[in-house]
């Protein structure tokens, strides 16, 4: 696979020493002079020194050929928002990523188009979340494209669906549960499945019903 | 009802735009990161906010949904892109216009529906354009006869 990697900080650099060592074909893009030195002596002419938010110095990335791959890894938002647009639509780049500095941005990349992102921050809070879970309730994951999410829900002792088979719950429509975990062994929830305090419960669910799946499996405040 | 307009980034060529405007009775509010910048507009009885352009409380704060005409001009490019952007598809105001120094990206959003002006793009026509058509200097004969 060929892809192009545009910011050399400490991110860009160390997904592409990963995907080398995958035996993947890279171009590593940073336009700071002594950071682009730094990273000319590491890796030889994986290195480009440039602006990867001008066209020519994309150009001379090979974004024309193009790549499978193109990460949008720099310190600035609106750098990475402008490479992927440049990428997905200038280039039909399939797949591409961009990373979300400050999470107030994520909206931005959203409305633009540009709907693969990471955000350690959002991340790290997620992290944070799992370990101290609020209200019982851990986004795992969000896919955007699709319009849903993974969440995993703790079930107290007094919950209204402890003791109570799956198919006997009220969830809201958009909402279904995926598994449970009890004494650390996952099983996929069945019409059958009977729901115990304590139990792990992962969900699927659309935007919007978070607090209506959470009444119907772990009760109000 | 007056016209109101919205001019992100306060610089040499903002402020004129923004100036410009008031005189022609426009409503018009300044955003800028700098507060320095308000000394640009002379004696002005618009609006200014301090901030940045891809800050939603800063567009907020400068009534961007109530514009019927934002002005992009800051220094930076892809700031401004993104803040055209996120203000055309957003609050979807009757004009859009973003000032972008690359002509390579000032193509390529045009082409893509945004309303860009490439000042070097100008710059580098009108200098070609006065080379091509001016007369030939003529040879002045040097020294005297």
């Amino acid at each position: 696979m060929y892809a192009i990697v545009a910011g050399g900080g400490k991110v860009g650099e160390s997904v592409t020493r990963s995907l080398l060592r995958m035996g993947h074909e890279v171009t590593l893009v940073e336009q700071r002079r002594d950071r682009f030195e730094h990273l000319e002596a590491e890796l030889g002419p994986v290195a480009l020194a440039g602006d990867a938010t001008e066209i020519h110095i994309l150009e001379r990335a090979g974004i024309a050929r193009p790549p499978e791959l193109v990460l949008a890894v720099t310190g600035d938002d609106e750098d990475n928002i402008v490479i992927a647009q440049i990428a997905q639509d200038g280039y039909q780049v399939p797949k591409v990523i961009a990373r979300v500095n400050d999470p107030r941005n994520q909206t931005h990349f959203d409305l633009l188009g540009v709907t693969q992102t990471v955000c350690a921050t959002s991340g790290l809070l997620g992290l944070v979340e799992h370990e101290v879970p609020e209200h019982g309730m851990v986004r795992l994951l969000e896919l955007r494209r699709e319009g849903l999410e993974v969440v995993e829900l703790q079930v107290p002792p007094e919950a209204p669906a402890a003791g109570k088979r799956v198919a006997g719950i009220a969830l809201p429509e958009d909402a279904r549960l995926v598994s449970v975990t009890r004494n650390g062994i996952a099983e996929l929830v069945g019409d059958g499945t009977v729901i115990r305090p304590g139990d792990q419960v992962v969900a699927v669910l659309k935007p919007g019903v978070e607090d209506r799946l959470r009444l119907a499996l772990i009760g109000g405040e | 009802m007056g016209m109101k307009a919205v001019v992100i980034g306060c610089g040499r060529t903002g402020s004129s735009v923004a100036t410009n405007l008031a005189a022609e009775g426009w409503d018009v509010t300044c955003i800028d990161e700098d507060e320095g910048a308000l000394a640009r507009l002379g004696e002005w009885r618009g609006g200014f906010v301090v901030g940045h352009g891809m800050d939603l409380v800063v567009l907020e704060k400068a009534e961007v949904a109530k514009a019927d005409a934002v002005v992009v001009s800051t220094d930076g490019d892809n700031s401004n892109l993104v803040s055209a952007q996120v203000v055309q598809r957003r609050y979807e105001p009757g004009c859009v216009v973003v000032r972008i120094l690359d002509p390579r990206r000032a193509a390529f959003y045009a082409e893509r529906g945004l309303r860009t002006v490439c000042p070097t793009q100008t710059a580098i026509a009108t200098l070609t354009e006065v080379v091509r058509n001016s007369e030939p200097t003529p040879v002045t004969a040097g020294g005297s006869s």
